[in-house]
C-alpha cells in the first residue's frame, strides 16, 4: 500500500477544517458565512464522506462522483431535514446539519488518515504546447460564444413600455397614481382625469428618465359626485414615440 | 493519414499510461484539445445561432445545426475508437455532456425562462421565506410535496447567500456532471468496456428531454442523476460482496434523496429495484452476494410507502391522471374512436423537413437495431439481473413511441425516454462495439458515427422543435418564447403593490410569472377545480361566469392583448381545460378580453399596454 502524499493530504485537512470553521460561525450567526464559498458544500461533504468510507483509492471518476453526487445527496437530505426541523430552514439549522454529517465523516476520514489507510494516486499530466493552445482556444471560443449569448439576452430584455397603475389605499390614505418609465428614453407625461360631476383634471406629470417611478396623489373625490374616475395618460418621447394609458378607478371620498 | 499525424505530432506530450508501467502513470491528453476546442467552436457557433434566433434570422437554424454538429461528431468519432484510454473517454463524456448543458443556458443566460423553472421558483421561494416544507403552490401543487431541488437550492442559498439564478444553473450543472458520471460508470461496470460506456453514454443524450427538459430548474433534473448514482452505488455495492460502507450508505442515501426530490423518477427507481433484486435471486444464485440489492429494494420500497403516504399522496392521483389519459387516449387511437395526433405540427414555425427527415430515420434505426441488442445481450452467455432488468426496460421502448401518437400521452413518452435511454445505450453499445461478437452489426467507424448522429440528432428534433431549442421574439402561447419584459415587469409590479397571494385569472404565460415572481396566487382547473379558462372566453360576465368568480374568490383579472393577435403555439392560452384547447383556429377574440371595461363593480388598474389588470372584487356584490 502507497504511503500517503502529505501535500494532497494538508491541503485537503485545511480545506475540511476551513469548512468545518465557517459552518460554525454560520450556525452562531444565523448569516450565509460561507459566502461565494458555500459552493464547497457541493463538494466538501462528498468528498470528506467518500474518503472515510470509501473501499480503496478510488480513481478520478469514481472519485468525483461520488463527491460530487455525495455532496449533492446530502445538500437534497439536509435541506429537507433543516425545513422539517420545528426551527426551519435557515443558515444555523443547514449548518448544524451539515456539521453534524460533515463531523462524522471528518472524524473517520482522520482516524483512517492516521493509520495510513488513505492513499492518494498523484495524476500527472503531460501537456504538450499544442494541447495546451487548442485548450486555450476552445475554452476562449466557447467563452466567446457564451458572451455572444448573454449579450443576445441582455439586449433582448431592454423594454419599451409604460406601466400606469393605481392602487386602492390602505384606509385613511390617498390614492395614489403611479407611472413608471420602461422606455428604454426619457419621456414626458400628462394624465387627464374625468371626474362624473366634476371638471376635468389636467395634470402634467413631468418628464423623466428610463427606470424612474414616478407618484402623484389623487385629488380627493367629491363625496357628492359618485362613479368611476377614467384616467388617460400620454407619453411622449424625443424620438417622436408615444405611449397612452388608461384607468378606471373608483378612488376613496 | 497526413492529418492524423499532424493531429498527433501537434497534441501529444507523452505517450500512453502504459508505456512505462515502473513509473508513476501519466496521461496522454492526446485528443482531448482536439474535443475542448471542437467543443468550445460549437458554443460559439451556437451563441450565434441564438442570437440571430433572437431576431428571427434565417441562419439560426443552420448555424445552431453546426455547432451541435461540431460538439458532437468529434467526441462521437472519438468514443467509437477503439484507442482512446478510460480516462479519455470519460473525460470526453463529461466535456460533451456539460457543453450540451450550457447549450440550454445559453438560450437564456440571465434569466429563468421555461415554464417549469418558474413553477420550482415558486416552491423554493415559499421554503426560503417560511423556512419549512409543503407550502402550497398553485403553479404546481405536488411540487411542494417533492422539496428535494429547492430544499438542496435553500440549503445552497442561505449558506452562500448567491442569487437563486447562479445558484439553480450552477446546481443543474453539478446535476448534468453526476448524471454523466453515473452514466459513464454503471455502463462500464455492467459491460466491463469503457467503450462501451461512452458510446452509450452518447445514445443516452439522444433521449428526447436531454438538451432542454432535463437541463432545467426542475425537481426531475435533480432526481434523475440522483437515481443513476444509486443504481450505480448498488452495482458497486453488490460487486464489492457488501462490504463496501460508502457505496451501500450512498445507495442508501441517494435512494432517500431521490424519493424526496421527484415521484416518477422514484417509483421508476423502485421498479428498477425490484425487479432487479427478484431477478438476481432468481437468476444469479452462486454469483456475487445479491442481499445488497435486495436491502435496496427493500429499502426504495420502504421509503417511498413512508412518503407516499405520508405526504405523498396527491402524487398517485396526479400520475394516474397523466398515465391513465395517454392509455386511454392510446386505445381509442387503435381502436378507431380518435384520430391519432399528427406529429411535427404545432402553430408555431414549422419543422423543416430534413430534421422530420432525421428524427424518423432515427427511431427506425432505433426500432431495427432493438431486436438485435437484445438478442446480443442475452445469447452466448448467462446474463446477469441487471442486464436482463435493461432488456426489459428496453422493450418498452415501441410502446413509448405508440403514446407520441396522443395528445395527453405525448409527454408520458417523452418522460419515458428519460429512463428507457439508459437501457437502450447500455445493450445499444454493447451490441455496437462490445467485446462479445455480433454477426449482425456495423463495424466500420465510418458507419456507427453516422448513425450514432442520426440517432442523437433524432432525439434533439424530437424533444424540441426549433422554437424551443433557441431563443426569438414573442410568440403567443409558447413557453419560454412568451416570456418577455412586460410580463416580468407585471409580476414584479402585483408583488410590490398589491401584496402577495392574491387570487387572480392570468393566461398561462402571466400566471407562472405572476405565480413565481408576483407570489401571486393564479386560480384554474387544475388548483381549485374551477374552470376560470370559461370567464376569458365568454363573450359577456354571466351568471356561470360570476358564479366562478365568486367560488374561486377572484380578486384579480390579468388580460394580455396579446392573445388576441394569434392561436397558442402550444395548444392553449390558459390551461388545458379551456374550451376548443389544442384545436384553436382563430385568436381568441379582442372583444372577450376587452369585456371587462366598463362593467359596473370593476375597476381597471393597471395598464402597461399589452397587459390590463382589473379589480373584480366588487364585481360578484354589484351584479343581480
Amino acid at each position: 500500500m502507497s504511503l500517503p502524499d502529505p501535500r494532497s493530504r494538508v491541503a485537503a485537512t485545511l480545506l475540511i477544517l476551513v469548512t468545518l470553521g465557517l459552518l460554525a460561525v454560520q450556525l452562531v450567526t444565523n448569516q450565509p458565512a460561507l459566502g461565494g464559498v458555500g459552493l464547497v458544500l457541493l463538494l466538501v461533504p462528498g468528498f470528506v464522506v467518500s474518503q472515510a468510507l470509501g473501499p480503496r483509492p478510488l480513481g478520478w471518476p469514481e472519485g468525483l462522483l461520488t463527491t460530487l453526487g455525495g455532496s449533492l445527496v446530502l445538500a437534497v437530505l439536509a435541506g429537507v431535514i433543516a425545513a422539517l426541523l420545528p426551527h426551519g430552514l435557515d443558515a444555523s439549522s443547514v449548518a448544524a446539519v451539515e456539521l453534524v454529517a460533515l463531523s462524522a465523516a471528518s472524524t473517520i476520514w482522520l482516524v483512517r488518515l492516521m493509520g495510513h489507510d488513505v492513499t492518494w494516486g498523484r495524476l500527472r499530466i503531460s501537456v504538450g504546447p499544442g494541447s495546451l493552445l487548442l485548450v486555450v482556444v476552445g475554452l476562449a471560443l466557447g467563452s466567446a460564444g457564451f458572451i455572444v449569448a448573454v449579450r443576445g439576452a441582455q439586449d433582448q430584455t431592454h423594454t419599451s413600455f409604460v406601466q400606469l397603475w393605481s392602487v386602492p389605499p390602505t384606509s385613511g390614505a390617498d390614492e395614489l397614481l403611479g407611472v413608471r418609465n420602461l422606455t428604454g428614453l426619457a419621456i414626458d407625461c400628462e394624465a387627464v382625469i374625468i371626474r362624473p360631476g366634476q371638471p376635468e383634471y389636467d395634470w402634467h406629470i413631468g418628464a423623466f428618465a428610463n427606470g424612474q417611478s414616478w407618484l402623484g396623489q389623487l385629488p380627493r373625490r367629491d363625496r357628492s359626485s359618485p362613479g368611476l374616475w377614467q384616467i388617460s395618460v400620454h407619453c411622449a418621447a424625443p424620438d417622436g414615440s408615444t405611449f397612452d394609458r388608461r384607468l378606471s378607478i373608483d378612488p376613496p371620498a | 493519414m497526413i492529418g492524423r499525424q499532424a493531429i498527433h505530432r501537434l497534441t501529444t506530450a507523452s505517450r500512453t499510461e502504459h508505456a512505462h508501467p515502473r513509473r508513476r502513470p501519466r496521461v496522454s491528453v492526446a485528443w482531448r484539445p482536439v474535443i475542448v476546442a471542437s467543443t468550445g467552436a460549437g458554443l460559439l457557433l451556437l451563441g450565434l445561432a441564438d442570437d440571430q434566433a433572437r431576431i428571427d434570422g434565417p441562419a439560426s437554424l443552420p448555424l445552431f445545426w453546426a455547432g451541435i454538429l461540431l460538439m458532437v461528431g468529434p467526441s462521437t468519432w472519438r468514443l467509437v475508437s477503439p484507442a482512446p484510454s478510460r480516462n479519455e473517454r470519460m473525460s470526453i463524456v463529461l466535456i460533451l455532456g456539460l457543453a450540451l448543458y450550457l447549450v440550454k443556458v445559453m438560450v437564456s443566460p440571465i434569466a429563468f425562462s421555461l415554464p417549469d423553472e418558474f413553477t420550482h421558483w415558486r416552491t423554493l421561494d415559499d421554503i426560503l421565506s417560511s423556512g419549512h416544507l409543503f407550502t402550497d403552490n398553485p403553479l404546481l401543487p405536488i411540487s411542494p410535496v417533492f422539496p428535494g431541488l429547492e430544499a438542496a437550492t435553500a440549503a445552497a442559498k442561505v449558506s452562500s447567500g448567491l442569487g437563486i439564478f447562479p445558484l439553480a444553473m450552477i446546481l443543474m450543472g453539478a446535476a448534468r456532471v453526476v448524471t454523466m458520471l453515473s452514466l459513464f460508470l454503471l455502463a462500464a461496470t455492467i459491460t466491463g468496456s469503457a467503450r462501451v460506456a461512452g458510446i452509450a453514454s452518447v445514445i443516452y443524450m439522444a433521449n428526447l428531454s436531454f438538451l432542454q427538459f432535463d437541463a432545467q430548474f426542475s425537481y426531475e433534473s435533480l432526481a434523475i442523476p440522483i437515481a443513476f448514482l444509486a443504481i450505480w452505488a448498488v452495482l458497486c455495492w453488490s460487486r464489492h460482496s457488501g462490504r463496501s460502507v460508502l457505496h451501500g450508505g450512498l445507495a442508501l442515501a441517494a435512494i432517500a434523496a431521490t424519493t424526496v426530490t421527484h415521484h416518477l423518477t422514484s417509483l421508476v427507481l423502485v421498479t428498477f429495484l425490484v425487479t432487479w433484486a427478484v431477478l438476481s435471486l432468481v437468476r444469479d444464485r452462486g454469483a456475487k452476494p445479491r442481499w445488497p440489492i435486495v436491502v435496496a429494494a427493500a429499502w426504495a420500497v420502504a421509503v417511498n410507502t413512508v412518503w407516499f403516504a405520508t405526504v405523498g399522496g396527491l402524487a398517485i392521483t396526479y400520475l394516474n391522471i397523466i398515465v391513465r389519459g395517454g392509455a386511454d387516449e392510446l386505445v381509442a387511437v387503435l381502436t378507431g374512436a380518435t384520430a391519432a395526433k399528427q406529429l411535427f405540427v404545432s402553430a408555431g414555425p414549422a419543422v423543416p423537413p430534413p430534421e422530420k427527415v432525421v428524427a424518423y430515420a432515427s427511431v427506425l434505426l432505433l426500432l431495427l437495431a432493438l431486436p438485435f441488442m437484445l438478442l446480443h445481450a442475452v445469447r452466448g452467455r448467462r446474463p446477469p439481473a441487471v442486464v436482463l432488468v435493461l432488456g426489459l426496460a428496453a422493450m418498452l421502448y415501441p410502446v413509448s413511441l405508440a403514446l407520441r401518437f396522443t395528445v395527453a400521452g405525448s409527454e408520458t413518452s417523452q418522460r419515458a425516454s428519460e429512463f428507457l435511454f439508459v437501457a437502450l445505450g447500455v445493450l445499444g453499445a454493447d451490441w455496437l462495439v462490445g467485446s462479445r461478437p455480433s454477426r449482425w452489426r456495423p463495424h466500420r467507424r465510418q458507419i456507427v458515427v453516422p448513425i450514432l448522429l442520426v440517432v442523437f440528432a433524432g432525439g434533439l428534433v424530437s424533444g424540441d422543435p426549433p422554437q424551443g431549442r433557441l431563443p426569438g421574439p414573442y410568440h403567443v402561447g409558447a413557453e419560454q418564447r412568451s416570456i418577455e419584459p412586460e410580463g416580468v415587469a407585471t409580476a414584479a409590479w402585483a408583488l410590490r403593490e398589491l401584496g402577495p397571494n392574491n387570487r387572480l385569472i392570468a393566461d398561462r404565460t402571466n400566471a407562472k410569472l405572476l405565480g413565481s415572481i408576483g407570489a401571486q396566487y393564479p386560480v384554474t382547473s387544475a388548483n381549485q377545480h374551477l374552470g376560470t379558462a370559461y370567464v376569458m372566453f365568454a363573450a359577456t360576465i354571466g351568471r356561470s361566469e360570476l358564479d366562478i368568480i365568486r367560488r374561486g374568490a377572484i380578486k384579480y383579472v390579468v388580460v394580455d392583448l396579446r392573445l388576441a393577435s394569434d392561436v397558442p403555439v402550444y395548444r392553449y392560452y390558459f390551461e388545458a381545460a379551456e374550451p376548443d384547447a389544442g384545436q384553436h383556429t382563430t385568436p381568441i377574440p379582442l372583444a372577450s378580453l376587452q369585456k371587462f371595461d366598463g362593467l359596473p363593480g370593476v375597476t381597471r388598474i393597471y395598464d402597461s399596454g399589452d397587459i390590463i389588470i382589473y379589480d373584480v372584487s366588487r364585481l360578484v356584490d354589484v351584479t343581480p
